[in-house]
């Protein structure tokens, strides 16, 4: 980066060129004081709080060289005026003086003038303490007010802006923050000003108001207290409060936050930067969406059935039921009797050690890490075969950069992306949105494309066509099976019907392959509504990143939007029915959550260990599988209605109950640290898993041990103390003392996490350069903590440097059904049914069921909001009330996936499901 | 030293001008018509900037030379006449509209030309609703006897021409919030750089005149950079439309030479006809609310940029506010700094708050009639916090009138807290009469 | 479909033919929405956002930033009267009492019968014709204080004309008010006249004396 050389308050030092002076002086130690400026915003220069002396060299307009004077330096000619630094850049020679009587005065001037319209209710303000206001006027601000008049603004305080943040008006300073960060940022324009001059406020509209899913991160960047957030207003001191690393498992993103802890309780949760993958950020679910931790709905102790109830029962009870009744189905049924569910967003540790348990002592694969809905869709390999290469950072990327977002809606289903893809697309990355619906991300500033319902597949091989048009056969950087049989097949096909098929037009398809394949970085981001459509088009996405040279290097890939906080941890560690840790195929497959439904119903399956995750409360097949069940363990943090149904239930200790580490939808591990104790009795999910390990080991040995001495007559022989230490040598295998330990052995024998312990994890650094630091409260304070516990490694992909090779595939296109008319969407929502969002203020925000209806159709069948339909599909029907919104296309209907007590497996008949609606007569 | 002939109130020597027909007939649109045909866009640009034609609208920039700002090859271009004219005192802009609106249309169409532009907003402040009607009927005849819309004359050049009004609220005047507010958002100034003529209306290279500025197009174009050079000063060329107000007898709009002799323009019974009932000068406001205060000291000055500025004030828009012995300074200062404060739009700090807090005290003063001891002293120490540090020059405006105040006749502040029971020393050893500097601190293109 | 929208959608159509960025229209529909219905409701602003696909919040913001739309009730005949040098110093003051007055409610205040809202207001331009009142919008010119009460009975005569016309000065004119309280239309086809007080030939006043 070219650099140009300042000189500050008389220090010279060299600094990037196009550095607003306020930034360049920070470079040198200074700090000149800011309100409106913040480094993630367009500077305005409202505030005038950053007023400085600015000269430049003047220069010799023949010889475009600085002027000397006799002493040999350049004159300098100072500017009349006082300047902004926040808005100046620097130039070569620049003279820069914060510290001049003339400076000083004005930023004094602007101070005093904002305290005049400021209540002094510091000790009453939740910023107190971390305000740059605060802490000005404390460190230069006037002794005494020379405003002697009663009338700093007084309004009605706090005014609710929306269900999460509470607007004090008096305080507000009227910087203008929070409404750049919501319109440029965040890109929903929700926040205004209303009225002018000093009657100025800050006002929603939105309905409802504040309607956001950033609009925490406004209280964070409120230079002043007058954004608060509901969830932690009046809560506590900041300076009390200790804030504990962790990462969010509410989503694939995987954001650094803090929890802020007073003793031993979560006051609240804030953002730590990671430039690679939150910056200093967080969306509302990660913000607020924290308070099941502490909820008394919690499980406490471990409970045992005793008939139709479940009592409370001791550790030690509870464990030797499970390893003993598992023990002896193992025993008398084989290890494919059992079966294991283990959620998505359980560490990785817990992961390992599930399925440790499962493949190593019960001897069974019959693994997964959903529960098997339609929904849930397949087993995405391809994420990690072609995801994004080891150094990927999107936060450096920009210019050069294409990005093609296929069927998802990150709003929903990985908020962050949202702000990480509109900033890069204002870094000039050029964005493709493709999708079957509109979504939040339409209005990013890339270009739309609409596919029409069932085109999908037919876009992505017309893309393809069109890559393979323009970039002929040239050399792939990856290993590939099957390259030579789908370009003839591909090719076989005419770039115009692809199109037709596909509704867009062809030339709209080249120009975006052309983009695509063009840029230095190219990136393919697939979420829910693609993997829907099937294995075939996912397939295809990672055909084209193969064949367009975008894969197995940094910055290039696809990035894949699975649900859950660490879906890609489980896939990586093997909970599944078809690959072992490292995505190592298994001879046999085992069964997969969906085949466990029927074993278990037809009485194949006996034993069902399920850890975090809810199959009966929405999926009908499960509940009834698991009532047949024999025994069924529960480990989780509630009493689910799956729990309910248990024999055993144990309780587990949280995410920020304990250390671990996770893996985001771009495949880096990041660790997150120990918050708050375990609530009550819970353990860790390792924990509970190596301590019934550990019996079964104990068990295994006296089983040996008692069939050797059966058959030697009860003598003792060598033979037997062979056996005896074999399986002594297993116990050591589970004697994990912390999930390090865990991570350690995952390194050692996981494909790919080579390198990737606790320890390398922490030395890994801090990021960014915008986190709050020591001393300088005066500055960017509450934007976000600096990370302290290292940002993560980024696993490389699996095409990078392995011998793995791509198998490119080509599968037949499903067929739409014929007598039903409309494509039912199963809609991915943030703030849906999933239990972790008990107890937070997000749960007033989960909708009511219904059934979201294009303009068109509902015009075409006299449907209004609000009436009540049926719809129809080959498995079954749903009533529902209708919304109807312009996001849909025509023939397309969508109804909320997850929310509670509202299922729809009782409509869906695979990834894609056709449907017929009625209208209801009232 | 009256007009023979006049050039943007040319309805003065013809009364009926502002009748299409009648316009056309005394060879109104000729000059448009045979630009369009005879002259090069750069012709154009280069007699009005041979004819030193300066902008009306208060900063007086050589309106030539902004046009010449313009990136080369970057299209589309927007021309905007800005009729926001919400200064107080300032009211020549209205009459020519009202009065005279085909010329300034001819003058808007022949700028546009000379800039190629193909889209022109005249913004008017939104009270002015009644002319922004007389506007788009002149507009309609234009458009119908086709000297807008599509290959005008047959030349080749597209046109399109609309009134936008705005919604009550001075700042919009600033040309940045102007256009701010054309895109339908609240009218708060932008940054500068980038300037209007590189990234204006909608991003696109832009050009802001006033009203009385592009009306002065159409005659220059006609008769030529000397011809208009005959009229003025070497510096400040041409005739002004002064808009005359306060205490005298014959308050209204003069187009007069610049140059023209302050005591004339008050005294000439053709113009202002002398002070009412005969009671003296005390303040004179020469160039509308911005403009430092002179005193009846200054009524030999020369109503032209130079002379007025050597006086230390400002000629501005051309609004020479006269008022008697009957108004105190303190109240005037009061009232003018209350429509700053009332007009502040609140973005930046020093002008949002320093207004409210200085109208705080000025209204105790001269309304409520008492003092505090340190009046004075926070008074000043308000206004020297605002000066040259406010985002726009609104702000930097507020200033003046406290600033001459306070300058000029401290003893009417000193009695107002004498008479409250304080004592008072004299703030500043008698300046009165001593005029403040004016400082310079237009912007580039004002 | 909304009154706006079924019953004025050419003039909507042609006032967004006007701008490049449909945003541009929200000030010229919003008086649109505010003759329409009397005032901005919350509920006529929201219109205006849906007709231009805009966020509600901006457009909130535009009629709170600028002083001629009304997201309250007003009279029939809104009465802006300027008080800024120089009206003040020609009788404005005077004048904003007197209606006052003659109404019986404060500034701001709509009258019980929904007849008037008085309301001061910066300078309208027109200074020469101090002091100087806009009734919706249509410039009234030479107002002083006696003419207060024969104003407001004129324009309560014309009550009709003035509620057909609306608030937003869609369709405003000038009037100047004669010594008797008459409006009398004054008709821009006629040649400027400067104004000329009681006392013309009292000649150069002693202050201007060289
Ligand atoms: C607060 C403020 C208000 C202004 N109001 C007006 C105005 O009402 N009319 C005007 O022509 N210029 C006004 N200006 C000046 C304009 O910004 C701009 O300089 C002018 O329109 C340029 O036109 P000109 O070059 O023809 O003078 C204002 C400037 C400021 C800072
Ligand atoms: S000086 Fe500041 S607050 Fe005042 S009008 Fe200009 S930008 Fe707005
Ligand atoms: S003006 Fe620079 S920080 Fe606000």
């Amino acid at each position: 980066m070219p650099t140009v050389t300042i000189t500050v308050d008389g220090v010279t030092f060299p600094v990037p060129s196009g550095t607003t002076v306020v930034d360049a002086a920070r470079v040198g130690g200074v700090d000149i004081p800011v309100f409106c400026y913040h480094p993630k915003l367009k500077p305005v220069g409202m505030c005038r709080m950053c007023l400085v002396e600015i000269g430049t060299p003047r220069i010799d307009p023949a010889t475009r060289q600085p002027l000397l004077d006799p002493e040999g330096k350049p004159i300098i000619v100072m500017m009349p005026k006082l300047q902004t630094g926040c808005t100046t850049p620097v130039s070569q020679g620049m003279v820069i003086k914060t510290a001049t009587a003339k400076a000083k005065f004005a930023q004094k001037g602007v101070l005093e003038f904002l305290l005049t319209s400021h209540p002094l209710d510091c000790p009453v303000c939740d910023k107190g303490g971390e305000c740059p206001l605060q802490n000005l006027t404390m460190e230069w601000g006037p002794e005494t007010s020379r405003f002697d008049y009663d009338d700093k603004v007084h309004f009605e305080k706090p005014i609710p802006l929306g269900d999460l943040i509470l607007l004090d008006r008096e305080r507000c300073i009227l910087c203008s923050r929070c409404v750049r960060f919501q319109d440029d940022l965040a890109g929903d324009p929700v926040l205004g000003c209303d009225n002018r001059g000093r009657k100025w406020m800050i006002i929603s509209k939105s309905e409802p108001p504040f309607d956001s899913k950033f609009s925490g991160n406004t209280t964070d960047i409120c230079p002043v207290g007058a954004l608060t957030s509901a969830d932690f207003r009046f809560k506590a001191r900041v300076w009390e409060l200790s804030s504990k690393p962790v990462v969010c498992t509410l989503c694939p993103v995987g954001c650094n936050m803090t929890h802020d802890m007073r003793h031993d309780k979560l006051m609240r949760v804030m953002a730590r930067e990671n430039s690679a993958v939150n910056e200093i950020w967080l969306c509302d679910k990660g913000r607020y969406g924290h308070r099941f931790v502490e909820h008394e709905t919690r499980l406490t102790t471990p409970l045992i059935r005793k008939g139709d109830r479940l009592v409370e029962a001791t550790w030690d009870e509870a464990l030797r039921l499970v390893a003993d009744k598992l023990a002896a189905i193992q025993s008398a049924h084989g290890g494919q009797a059992i079966a294991g569910l283990a959620a998505p967003r359980l560490s990785n540790e817990d992961l390992y050690a599930f399925q440790k348990l499962f493949r190593e002592q019960l001897e069974s694969g019959n693994l997964d890490h959903t529960i098997g809905s339609v929904s849930d869709g397949d087993y995405d390999d391809m994420g990690a075969m072609l995801g994004v290469g080891q150094g990927t950072n999107l936060e450096q990327l920009g210019a050069g950069t294409t990005v093609l977002v296929v069927g998802a809606d990150p709003e929903e289903e990985a908020p962050l992306y949202v702000l990480r893809l509109r900033a890069m697309a204002q870094r000039g990355a050029k964005l493709i949105v493709a999708g079957l619906r509109s979504t939040k991300l339409d209005h990013a500033g890339g270009t739309v494309l609409r596919y029409k319902v069932g085109g999908e597949l037919a876009f992505a091989r017309a893309l393809l066509r069109a890559v393979l048009d323009e970039a002929g056969t040239r050399r792939l950087a990856v290993k590939t099976n099957g390259l030579e049989q789908l370009r003839k097949s591909i090719l076989d096909l005419s770039l115009a019907s692809l199109a037709e098929a596909a509704g867009v037009s062809a030339a709209t398809i080249q120009a975006a392959a052309k983009t695509f394949l063009e840029a230095e970085n190219g990136i393919i981001i697939y979420g829910a509504e693609a993997r829907g459509a099937g294995p075939a088009l996912v397939e295809t996405l990672g055909a084209l990143a193969a064949l367009a040279g975008k894969a197995g290097k940094a910055n290039s890939g696809l990035i894949a939007l699975l649900s859950g906080g660490n879906s890609r941890g489980a896939l990586d560690l093997g909970l599944r029915p078809d690959a072992r840790p490292g995505y190592v195929p298994v001879a046999q497959r085992a069964l997969g959550a969906r085949e466990i439904w029927g074993a278990a119903k037809e009485g194949r399956v006996k034993a069902l260990w399920i850890a975090g995750l809810d199959p009966a409360a929405s999926l009908p097949v499960a509940r009834t599988a698991i009532e047949a069940a024999e025994f069924v363990v529960v480990q989780d943090l509630f009493l689910t209605e799956t729990a309910q149904l248990a024999d055993v239930v144990l309780p587990a200790a949280s995410g920020v109950e304990r250390d671990g580490t996770y893996t985001n939808a771009e495949r880096r591990v990041q660790r997150s640290r120990q918050a708050q104790p375990a609530v009550g009795q819970s353990r860790p999910d390792w924990q509970i898993v190596q301590g019934v390990a550990r019996l079964l080991v104990e068990q295994s040995v006296k089983r040996v041990g008692a069939a050797k001495s059966a058959t030697n007559g009860g003598k003792a022989t060598k033979g037997a103390n062979t056996a005896v230490a074999v399986a002594v040598a297993e116990l050591v295998a589970w004697d994990f003392l912390t999930p390090a330990e865990v991570a350690a052995e995952i390194a050692e024998r996981v494909p790919g996490y080579q390198g990737i312990t606790h320890q390398s994890l922490a030395a890994t650094g801090t990021s960014g350069t915008w986190g709050r630091q020591i001393n300088e409260a005066v500055f960017y304070d509450g934007t976000s903590y600096t990370n302290t516990e290292g940002v993560g490694l980024q696993l490389p992909s699996l095409i990078e440097g392995s011998k793995t090779s791509l198998n490119l595939v080509v599968r037949p296109a499903a067929k739409p059904s014929e007598e039903r008319p409309l494509l039912l969407l199963a809609l991915p929502l943030a703030y849906d049914g999933d239990l972790l969002l008990r107890g937070s203020l997000l749960e007033r925000q989960v909708p009511q069921p219904y059934l979201a209806l294009s303009r068109a159709d509902a015009e075409r069948q006299n449907i209004k909001a609000g009436d009540s339909v049926r719809i129809e599909s080959a498995a079954g029907q749903l009533t529902v009330a209708v919304r109807v919104v312009k996001e849909l296309p025509a023939g397309v209907v969508a109804v909320p996936a997850n929310l509670p007590g509202f299922s729809l497996a009782g409509v869906q008949t695979g990834p894609r499901t056709w449907v017929s609606l009625v209208k209801l007569l009232a | 030293m009256g007009l023979s002939e006049y050039i943007v109130m040319r309805e003065l020597n013809h009364p009926a001008i502002n009748n299409f027909e009648v316009y056309r007939r005394l060879g109104g649109w000729d000059a448009y018509a045979n630009a369009l045909k005879t002259k090069t866009p750069t012709e154009i640009i280069q007699v009005v900037k041979d004819a030193g034609l300066r902008g009306r609208g208060g900063a007086g920039f050589p309106t030539g030379v902004k046009w010449g700002f313009l990136p080369r090859g970057v299209f589309p271009r927007y021309l905007l006449c800005n009729c926001d004219e919400s200064e107080p005192g300032t009211f020549n802009n209205h009459q020519i509209i009202d009065r005279n609106p085909h010329q300034m249309i001819e003058g808007v169409a022949l700028s546009s030309f000379a800039i190629e532009a193909n889209t022109a907003y005249i913004y008017m402040r939104g009270e002015f609703a009644g002319a922004a009607l007389t506007l788009e009927r002149a507009i309609d005849d234009a458009y119908k006897a086709g000297f807008l819309g599509k290959n005008i004359l047959g030349s080749g050049y597209d046109l399109d021409m609309y009134v936008h009004r705005g919604a009550g609220a001075y700042i919009c005047g600033e040309e940045t919030a102007l256009m701010e507010s054309l895109e339908g958002k609240i009218g708060q100034p932008r940054l500068k750089p980038p300037f209007p003529a590189v990234a204006g209306l909608y991003g696109k290279p832009t050009i802001i005149n006033n009203v009385e500025t592009l009306a002065n197009v159409p005659l220059i174009v006609e008769r030529g950079a000397a011809w208009y050079r005959s009229h003025g000063t070497e510096k400040s060329p041409g005739t002004k439309c002064f808009s005359l107000s306060g205490h005298v007898n014959r308050p209204g709009n003069y187009e007069l030479p610049f140059g023209v002799p302050l005591r004339e323009l008050i005294d000439s019974p053709e113009y202002g006809g002398g002070m009412r009932g005969d009671r003296p000068v005390k303040i004179i406001i020469p160039g509308g609310a911005s403009a430092p205060w002179l005193t009846a000291e200054h009524l030999d000055t020369l109503l032209d940029y130079e002379s007025v500025a050597a006086a230390g004030s400002m000629l501005g828009s051309g609004a020479v506010i006269v008022l008697n012995d009957t108004v105190k300074a303190p109240h005037l200062a009061y009232k003018m700094d209350e429509f700053f404060k009332h007009e502040s739009c609140g973005k930046c700090t020093p002008c949002r708050e320093g207004n409210h807090w200085l109208v705080k005290v000025l209204h105790r003063l001269a309304a409520e009639g008492h003092g505090e001891p340190d009046d004075i002293k926070t008074l000043k120490g308000i206004y020297t916090q605002m000066e040259g540090n406010c985002f726009c020059l609104l702000g930097e405006s507020a200033v003046m009138p406290i600033k001459s105040a306070l300058h000029l006749f401290p003893e009417e502040f000193e009695a107002i807290i004498a008479a409250s029971g304080h004592d008072i020393e004299s703030i500043n050893g008698r300046s009165v009469g001593v005029p403040v500097p004016m400082k310079r601190t237009r912007g580039r293109f004002g | 479909m909304t009154i706006l929208q079924a019953n004025h959608r050419d003039e909507i159509d042609a006032i967004r033919a006007r701008y490049t960025s449909p945003r541009s229209a929200t000030l010229p529909l919003l008086y649109l929405a505010q003759d329409v219905y009397g005032h901005l409701s919350s509920e006529a602003i929201r219109e205006v956002a849906e007709i231009l696909d805009l966020p509600p919040t901006d457009v909130f913001e535009v009629v709170g930033f600028y002083t001629l739309y009304y997201s309250q009730p007003v009279g029939t005949w809104m009465i802006q009267v300027c008080d800024d040098v120089p009206c003040c110093y020609l009788g404005a003051e005077e004048l904003v009492e007197a209606l006052t007055h003659v109404l019986g409610v404060g500034e701001d205040q709509l009258t019980a019968d929904g007849m008037f809202t008085v309301q001061r207001v910066k300078c309208l331009a027109a200074c020469d014709r101090a002091p100087v009142v806009q009734a919706n919008l249509d410039y009234l010119y030479d107002v002083t204080a006696d003419k207060a009460e024969a104003l407001l009975a004129d324009l309560r005569a014309r009550a009709a004309d003035g509620k057909k016309r609306g608030v937003s000065g869609r369709f405003a004119e000038d009037f100047e008010v004669g010594s008797g309280g008459k409006l009398t239309h004054v008709s821009r086809e006629e040649p400027y006249r400067a104004r000329q007080f009681d006392s013309p030939s009292a000649g150069p006043s002693r202050g201007t004396k060289g």
